[in-house]
């Protein structure tokens, strides 16, 4: 028991260490270097915690450690592009109707995101989870490689390397936000990350397919036992992982225009928060996106941005040094065994 | 001596390969005078030679490398630099870029002992990445995206000494890689990559061999990274970007985890397609490199032992139908 209680306080003082410290540093960077740091921070943290909690799901209920998450964004900034420009021309920009085209479009490019997870999992790893399920981790881990380099040739082959990107879903008035004049596309895109982090809390924890999710997260031979349908629960895991990526990448079109490897960035980030927070805990990786994203900013301002990649890795090497496990992680040790 | 003499004459595909390289040039004069068609096998020698030692830690302690293209582009720049700055000859600095590149993945090891499969693999990863954004923004010294000059290994601008070197490489990382995992600590790598908490039952050691691994496998890297380097004539950055791990994971794996040959081997043909995909397909840009991903996906779920595991069913039924008994017996289970 003591041992217990003793984790638990380390785990919350490391955790209340990496809240302050980050709290310090947003303090210090609104101070020094404006608002527009904060603001800057919310959007990409926003993005990031996206993509990141996707990758989490997938590791935590799955075991794959999913290295095409990137090339999930990139599909998503794919459609929404495509179906931008059709829906746009189709039913015009004006009036109600040119008002919810943007929501259309990332609502569509979500549910490409959703049928590609669907399409992998039946493809890919249903055929590997019937052969064996020795050396999981790596094999899955390969497949994503070979994923993602398909998924980037692919694009490269069909529609080119140049850059298709919009100036905007929205085009209004930037609104003045402490004193920072923010677009409203920036404004929309955390807002719809916040309500996509909010229905994925809502699923884990209220609705039967989340429990089942945490149950295979769990024990998936208990979940199994439990009459739990593992083979839906890996598909819909997946399907749910890769939809949030695709739904970062569209709505952060108007910043991130759509090429091929458009999703490198995004993937190495959101690798980093996933470590940073502990392989599988879909919380940790929220709260993660956010403070990288301010890390990253801060470093850029204040460094130089061809530093921003550079301290952030070494960083993190520095804390899995203390804390192997992640700031958010518990001991996972068994689910390596697999 | 008298152990690495026996090792020689065990290897009979070794004498195979010799004889062949010795034998070619001499029977296709005019392949030979191709400088393109050099250029690309010693490409394919030294992707083949990256993929053994990358093979040595992946298919033994079975954790994968990600950062391997780093740590290979780390021998590269420290020999070039130290030819440069210490002025001394490249053959020399070779060894520098093997022992750089030996003590980073001493290091790696040490780094990463505490964590398992996945863990170690992206530290590993970040590590690179960070290396990579370190070369990048010191331009003072490795002239970052402008490139470097190295000097070159040879002073004649043919290719075919490097052709004998890059084979001679190749057979040296193969030889010597294998030559320790047949040895007590291959033993010791393949318990901890099947199961470490077994193997530490049994009294291996895991710190010990893994750091040992990472050494040896990234020494070799660094070596040829710095071959690579002192041929080509010129460093840039990208070399250590992770594209290049992922190309060198691709041969590993299509070539049969936990062999050393059969990447080796493997090398050849591939770059042969590339080539041929790359001139004959121009319009379809990067088109080789959804074949090679599909063909990773399709071995990995179906096929785990990649080209080495074809060749021994293939090898095995040819001798069942000349009725020899020993083809059965040969043959062993896939790992």
């Amino acid at each position: 028991m003591s041992t217990l209680t003793g984790r638990l306080s380390r785990t919350a003082v490391s955790r209340g260490l990496v809240l302050a410290a980050t709290a310090a540093i947003v303090a210090v960077a609104t101070e020094r270097g404006g608002a527009f740091i904060v603001i800057n921070s919310l959007v990409t943290g926003a993005m990031l915690a996206l993509v990141a909690a996707g990758l989490a799901l997938a590791f935590g209920v799955m075991n794959v450690p999913n290295f095409a998450q990137g090339e999930f964004f990139m599909v998503g900034t794919l459609a929404a592009f495509l179906s931008h420009r059709f829906l746009s021309e189709s039913l015009g920009t004006e009036g109600f109707v040119g008002a919810m085209v943007p929501l259309l479009t990332i609502g569509f490019a979500t549910l490409v995101g959703a049928a590609l997870g669907v399409l992998v999992d039946r493809s890919m790893f249903a055929p590997l989870r019937r052969r064996s399920r020795e050396e999981w981790v790596m094999n899955t881990f390969v497949i994503t490689v070979g994923l993602s380099i398909v998924l980037i040739n692919v694009h490269q082959l069909v529609w080119g390397t140049d850059y298709k990107g919009i100036f905007g879903y929205w085009v209004t008035q930037p609104v003045e936000i402490l004193n920072v004049p923010v677009g409203f596309d920036r404004l929309m895109a955390v807002v719809i990350a916040a309500v996509a982090i909010a229905a994925l809390m809502f699923l884990l924890r209220c609705l039967p397919a989340g429990r089942s999710m945490r149950a295979v997260a769990q024990d998936e031979a208990g979940a199994m036992l439990m009459g739990i349908d593992i083979n839906r629960t890996h598909m819909l895991t997946l399907a749910i992982s890769s939809a949030l990526a695709a739904l970062a990448g569209a709505a952060l079109l108007f910043m991130f225009p759509s090429f091929p490897s458009v999703g490198v960035q995004p993937l190495y980030l959101a690798w980093t928060v996933v470590i940073l927070a502990g392989l599988g805990t879909i919380g940790g990786a929220i709260v993660g996106g956010f403070v990288l994203a301010f890390l990253q900013t801060s470093a850029s301002y204040f460094v130089g941005a061809e530093w921003q990649n550079v301290i952030p890795f070494t960083l993190i090497i520095v804390i899995l040094l203390l804390r192997p496990h992640g700031l958010f992680g518990r001991e996972v040790r068994g689910i390596w065994e697999q | 001596m008298g152990a690495i003499a026996d090792h020689l004459a065990r290897r009979r595909e070794v004498l195979a390969v010799l004889a062949l390289v010795l034998v070619l040039p001499l029977v296709l004069p005019a392949w030979f005078a191709s400088e393109d068609l050099l250029r690309l096998i010693i490409g394919a020698a030294i992707i083949g030679a990256l993929a053994v030692a990358f093979d040595f830690t992946a298919g033994y302690i079975n954790i994968i490398n990600f950062g391997f293209a780093a740590f290979s582009g780390t021998g590269g720049y420290t020999s070039a630099l130290v030819a440069i700055h210490l002025g001394i000859s490249p053959w020399l600095s070779l060894l520098f870029g093997l022992l750089g590149a030996a003590m980073l993945g001493f290091f790696t090891g040490l780094l990463t002992l505490r964590f398992r499969g996945m863990y170690a693999a992206v530290v590993a990863w970040f590590l690179a990445l960070a290396l990579m954004g370190v070369v990048q923004n010191l331009p003072e010294i490795t002239r970052g995206a402008r490139g470097l000059q190295v000097p070159h290994l040879l002073s004649s601008s043919s290719n075919l000494p490097y052709f004998y070197l890059a084979v001679a490489l190749l057979l040296f990382t193969y030889l010597a890689l294998k030559l320790v995992t047949e040895s007590h600590a291959g033993l010791a790598f393949r318990a901890l990559g099947q199961n470490m908490e077994a193997a530490r039952a049994s009294g291996v050691n895991p710190a010990r061999y893994r750091i040992m691994n990472f050494t040896l496998s990234c020494g070799f890297a660094g070596l040829i990274g710095a071959f690579s380097a002192h041929y080509i004539g010129i460093l840039t950055p990208n070399i250590m970007d992770t594209w290049h791990t992922v190309e060198i994971l691709v041969v590993a794996y299509l070539g049969g985890r936990g062999t050393l040959w059969g990447p080796a081997v493997v090398a050849f043909p591939l770059a042969l397609v590339t080539e041929f995909l790359r001139t004959n397909f121009s319009e379809y840009p990067g088109v080789h490199l959804v074949i090679y991903g599909v063909l990773l996906i399709v071995v990995t779920i179906r096929y785990p032992g990649g080209f080495a595991e074809l060749w021994r069913t293939v090898h095995a039924r040819y001798r069942r139908l000349r009725g020899s008994p020993a083809g059965e017996a040969e043959r062993q289970p896939a790992t």
